[in-house]
């Protein structure tokens, strides 16, 4: 497939590399002469000088014959602006968008840009996962963001350790898909389930109160 | 009414000036200290207008500046692609009843328009004007040479 990429940064330059080596066709468009030399010295002639958020820059660039545009440049607002000029220009079938800045995944998403990456998620559910003491991993965004799957370790010396799901009250409309105990059984929930310590409990979480969820679920004795 | 302006450069404090001067409300979001010096001293210190010290491409400093009760929302500084992100917030998630913004960019400007945004291009605006003259100017040459005949 040919696929534009935004920004030869820090994103945007391994990636230009890896999906050529997956037998893409790419062209990487940055501002800054220097890394366009640097990516021109290592790829070929895939990279070019040119603004992210301007028309001319993205039609020499081809997007008009591009299967994907990807927006990888530090500033959100010219990601934004190059996949809506891509979308609007030339009917590009598809937009990916880094949102450097949290809140502006969301916009994006409701803008209608394809699939938006959330630079700060991505690195708070890796950092999550590499510190064991850090017992809230978000897994997965659901339904607009509405809602999202997250897993939650339970304290060995917590409030709920030792009582069933019948016996506990969640934030309303939370639903605890499984439970895998330390030993890595799995538990399916039921109201007679008994939580344990270290047990680890994966739910979907209305986005709104997965914090009040961590809070009851990791309360200390 | 209520009015936000994003950036006071050029546009955004020449509009602040002429908006608080017809009565409106005028709340300006600027981030840089230094460029508030265009905007009528008199005006902010009084309370008259306020300004907020943020980026104002956020949703932090669009709330600060009061935008649940904004009637107007212009993006005013001197990048489109900001100006368009800023006015898609506003209308998005804020649903600001109208919302404009500057641009300089032909291309920005019809995807904005496609958007519903109103877009503001000040070289359009001045060479639409100057070409007015320039008809005016004619018109009244050409009635002013009937009349000698």
């Amino acid at each position: 497939m040919y696929l534009v990429i935004v920004g030869g940064g820090k994103v945007g330059a391994p990636l230009a590399s890896s999906l050529i080596n997956e037998g893409h066709e790419v062209f990487v468009l940055d501002h800054d002469p220097d890394k366009v030399k640097e990516l021109q010295r290592e790829l070929g002639m895939v990279a070019t000088i040119g603004d992210a958020s301007s028309l001319r820059a993205l039609t020499d660039a081809g997007a008009s014959r591009a299967g994907a545009i990807i927006a990888t440049t530090d500033s959100d607002e010219d990601n934004l602006a190059a996949c809506q000029l891509a979308r609007s220009n030339f009917d590009i079938p598809r937009t990916i968008a880094v949102a450097n800045n949290p809140e502006n995944a969301q916009l994006f998403e409701m803008v209608g840009i394809d699939l938006v990456v959330s630079a700060t998620d991505l690195v708070l559910s890796n950092l999550a996962t590499a510190l064991p003491a850090h017992p809230l991993i978000r897994l997965m965004p659901v339904a607009d963001r509405t809602q999202e799957l997250v897993a939650i370790k339970l304290p060995a010396a917590g409030t709920v350790i030792g009582r069933t799901l019948a016996e506990i009250t969640l934030p309303y409309g939370t639903k605890i898909v499984l439970i895998v105990t330390t030993d890595g059984r799995t538990k399916s929930p039921d109201a007679d389930t008994v939580l344990e310590a270290e047990d680890e409990i994966v739910a979907l979480s209305p986005s709104n109160t997965t914090a009040e969820l961590w809070e009851f679920l990791t309360e200390l004795r | 009414m209520n009015v936000i302006i994003v950036g006071a450069g050029d546009l955004g404090a020449a509009l602040a000036r002429k908006l608080s001067a017809a009565g409106h409300r005028i709340t300006v979001i600027e981030n840089n200290p230094q460029a508030v010096s265009g905007l009528p001293r008199g005006r902010v210190d009084s309370g008259a207008m306020t300004v907020v010290h943020r980026d104002g491409a956020t949703g932090a400093a669009m709330i600060e500046a009061g935008i649940a009760d904004a009637d107007v929302f212009i993006a005013a500084t001197g990048k489109d692609s900001l100006n368009g992100l800023a006015a898609q917030r506003a209308k998005t998630v804020f649903r600001v009843d109208r919302v404009m913004t500057a641009v300089k960019d032909e291309a920005a400007r019809s995807l904005y328009d496609s958007l519903g945004i109103i877009t503001i291009d000040k070289t359009a605006l001045a060479s639409d004007q100057l070409a007015d003259l320039m008809d005016k100017k004619e018109e009244q040459e050409a009635q002013e040479a009937q009349r000698e005949q």
